[in-house]
């Protein structure tokens, strides 16, 4: 169940080791399929869900055009409202200063609330080496860190795991064992996690919406974890990527009433909590510091380009549950930290790499991930995009060869027509209605999962007509 | 390292100008809802919380709370000094030898070792079943969170119909705080086995105690 993905290899022998293992597929299509049925059960409950998924694409829209504005205002307002801010351009920056954020004032001990950004960054990594022992303390999150293992899902991170591997996982952490049974597990996570989150010195979040014009964040959560590492410890730190900007209330309710229904299928989520900055000077309890950390990491690559869609993203994770790949291999097929078909988009967008690259095949175009998506991301289209820029520097002298020979075959009804008398001729001689092996090197390859369609003599004779 | 500026101008520098758009018109997109206390019922029991209406009678509100402390687990409970917190709380919590707590007297290790947390809310909305709570005095945020069992006494009038609504009031009324939650049913996890469990870290028990205060309110007026 854990540490046998090779993030250097590829796609295909990741998903291999996926589609072998019997416990994960059950326990993903489980948790996809009722997710997506909750969703699509509670979508109901909106008036017009179609217009708002528009209105909310428009507001994103928006944003994004507009996004130095907003970000320089957030600024602004967060400051007003107390809060720190800090601008980091790499990976590492945002990391960093988290890190030293800790370290110069003597923090060795932080508690983290879910967020995907943090992940991209390493912040753990980079905290752990600083000598800040970080704990993670959404439930999914706590399990895959005792476990060693990167999140399989965007809000489910843990969904890769069965109750017997959480027993077994926790028994071993904790040597002695405990009851298969979810409730008796729960309560042995909140116990241990409640010590934590009442004794760090930081606590760390993302961010699911910033409004730039109310200096105020925006952070959802069902545990009430968000809640904790935001009120408990003296510091406390979001950090967000940049994208994630909302102008004002209007707009965030909109949001919200999407993001929770698509992801989960809830109206609203059990928590919205709603940051102004550190404690005022009429309140009882709260962080004495607040710090917001606004993350690029490759995402200005992103913004006024073909795909700047991608940044409509409020990280609901229904593409995923949606998705029949994503359904049948799970999230660690795809990259450590984003997967299913928002992944495979921008993961090789966010970092230019091989193994990114590839993952825009790990699609079937079927379109279920565009129809899903409450914010209208074109991902099938973005995805069509990315082939075609893989194929622009990746493919072969042969597969070029081949593809041009392809194209001009069909190009003219007599050259089409001699192809396929061809093609139905090869059937006939085979005693084939379609080819599950083309007895070519490259072509054989391109069969190895799935059938090359045969010809039928009528099909091809009507055609020539 | 980059400075706010350089960041934001090679945002900017990404940016057409052309192709700038306005932000939309938000018009009145959310669902209508009738019978507002009604719902809200509905809504909050589907979520795994537990409803209360409750009419102007002072012993209603006293069984309801009796009620509420007879399944508690032993220990204090934790109480803001919120006007539309019920006067019949604290016999009730006499009348068990619970001990009171008033936040935010005591300190953070008192606050966790609460049995139950006691406040009052800006608004409660009808659509979603869930209550907004500011976190500056009376209020506060460990009152809410910490205790496994959180009860939130909300007078009617503060019932509204939507998020929608419930966003529009917080943009305009803007509460002077650091912190504004939406607390929506009990604190829960599917992360164990997709199985639902409550009270991962918030109150795995909630309690909205919605109270029909006027004529109350009518009486105490007739009789000053």
């Amino acid at each position: 169940m854990t540490g046998s993905y090779d993030y250097a290899g590829s796609f295909a022998g990741r998903a291999g080791v996926a589609l072998a293992d019997p416990k994960l597929r059950a326990a993903v299509a489980s948790a996809t399929s009722r997710a997506d049925g909750n969703r699509l059960a509670v979508l109901e409950s909106l008036a017009d869900a179609e217009s708002l998924k528009d209105l909310a694409a428009e507001i994103r829209d928006a944003v994004l055009s507009r996004l130095d504005v907003h970000l320089d205002m957030l600024a602004e307002t967060w400051e007003h409202n107390g809060g720190r801010i800090f601008f980091a351009a790499g990976a590492r920056d945002a990391s960093d200063y988290v890190a030293r954020l800790a370290t110069d004032r003597g923090i060795t001990s932080a508690i983290k609330s879910k967020s995907m950004v943090s992940e991209e960054i390493g912040l753990n990594e980079t905290l752990e080496s600083a000598g800040v022992d970080v704990v993670e303390t959404d439930l999914g999150e706590y399990i895959i860190q005792l476990a060693g293992d990167p999140p399989s899902h965007i809000i489910a991170p843990a969904i890769h795991m069965s109750k017997a591997d959480v027993a077994e996982l926790f028994s071993q952490s904790e040597g002695r064992a405990l009851p298969e049974d979810a409730p008796a597990l729960m309560a042995y996570a909140r116990a241990k996690l409640r010590e934590r989150f009442l004794s760090a010195g930081l606590g760390i979040s993302g961010v699911n919406f910033a409004v730039s014009e109310e200096g105020a964040l925006c952070i959802v959560t069902n545990e009430g974890n968000a809640r904790m590492c935001t009120s408990l410890p003296p510091v406390h730190v979001a950090v967000m990527g940049m994208e994630r900007v909302v102008g004002n209330f209007d707009e965030l309710a909109v949001m919200l009433a999407l993001l929770g229904r698509s992801g989960t299928g809830q109206k609203l989520t059990q928590y919205t909590t709603l940051l102004f900055g550190p404690r005022r000077a009429s309140e009882a309890d709260g962080p004495e510091e607040s710090h917001l950390v606004v993350v690029d990491a490759g995402r200005t690559n992103i913004l006024g380009t073909e795909y700047q869609e991608a940044l409509r993203c409020i990280r609901c994770g229904a593409c995923l549950n949606v998705c029949p790949v994503y359904r049948q291999v799970g999230g660690h097929a795809y990259d450590p930290v984003y997967s299913g078909p928002i992944g495979a988009v921008i993961n090789p967008l966010l970092h230019d790499s091989p193994q990114a690259a590839e993952l825009a095949h790990a699609s079937t175009l079927c379109g279920a991930c565009t129809e899903a998506c409450p914010v209208r991301i074109p991902l099938d289209d973005l995805l069509l995009r990315l082939r075609r820029d893989y194929a622009a520097r990746h493919a072969s002298v042969t597969e070029r060869a081949l593809y041009a020979a392809w194209s001009r075959a069909w190009a003219g009804p007599r050259r089409y027509g001699a192809f396929s008398a061809l093609g139905s001729l090869a059937g006939r001689l085979t005693g084939e209605r379609s080819f599950k092996r083309l007895p070519l090197p490259v072509l054989g390859r391109w069969t190895k999962g799935r059938s090359f369609p045969g010809f039928t003599r009528s099909a091809s004779s009507k055609e020539k007509r | 390292m980059t400075s706010r500026a350089e960041f934001i101008a090679t945002v900017r520098g990404r940016l057409d100008d052309s192709a700038r758009k306005e932000t939309p018109d938000i018009a009145e997109w959310s669902v209508t809802v009738p019978n507002g206390a009604e719902r809200f019922c509905a809504e909050l029991l589907a979520i795994g919380g537990h409803p209360r209406l409750v009419g102007p009678s002072s012993s209603e509100l006293r069984a309801v709370l009796d009620s509420i402390l007879e399944a508690a687990g032993p220990g204090p409970v934790l109480v803001t000094d919120e006007d539309a917190i019920p006067h019949e709380l604290v016999p009730a919590c006499e009348a068990e030898g619970r001990e009171v707590i008033r936040w935010p007297d005591g300190n953070r290790g008192r606050w966790a070792a609460a049995a139950v947390g006691v406040t009052s809310c800006l608004w409660a909305i009808a659509e979603t079943g869930s209550v907004v709570l500011a976190s500056s005095l009376p209020g506060g945020r460990a009152v809410s969170l910490l205790p496994p069992v959180f009860v939130c006494a909300a007078p009617r009038a503060r019932l509204v119909a939507t998020t929608a609504e419930a966003f529009r009031l917080i943009a305009a009324e803007r509460p002077d705080c650091s912190n504004v939650v939406i607390v929506t049913g009990p604190s829960k996890s599917a992360d164990i086995g997709n199985e639902l469990v409550q009270g991962v870290h918030g109150p795995g028990e909630v309690h909205v105690i919605l109270i029909d205060e006027a004529p109350r309110t009518i009486r105490v007026a007739g009789d000053g």
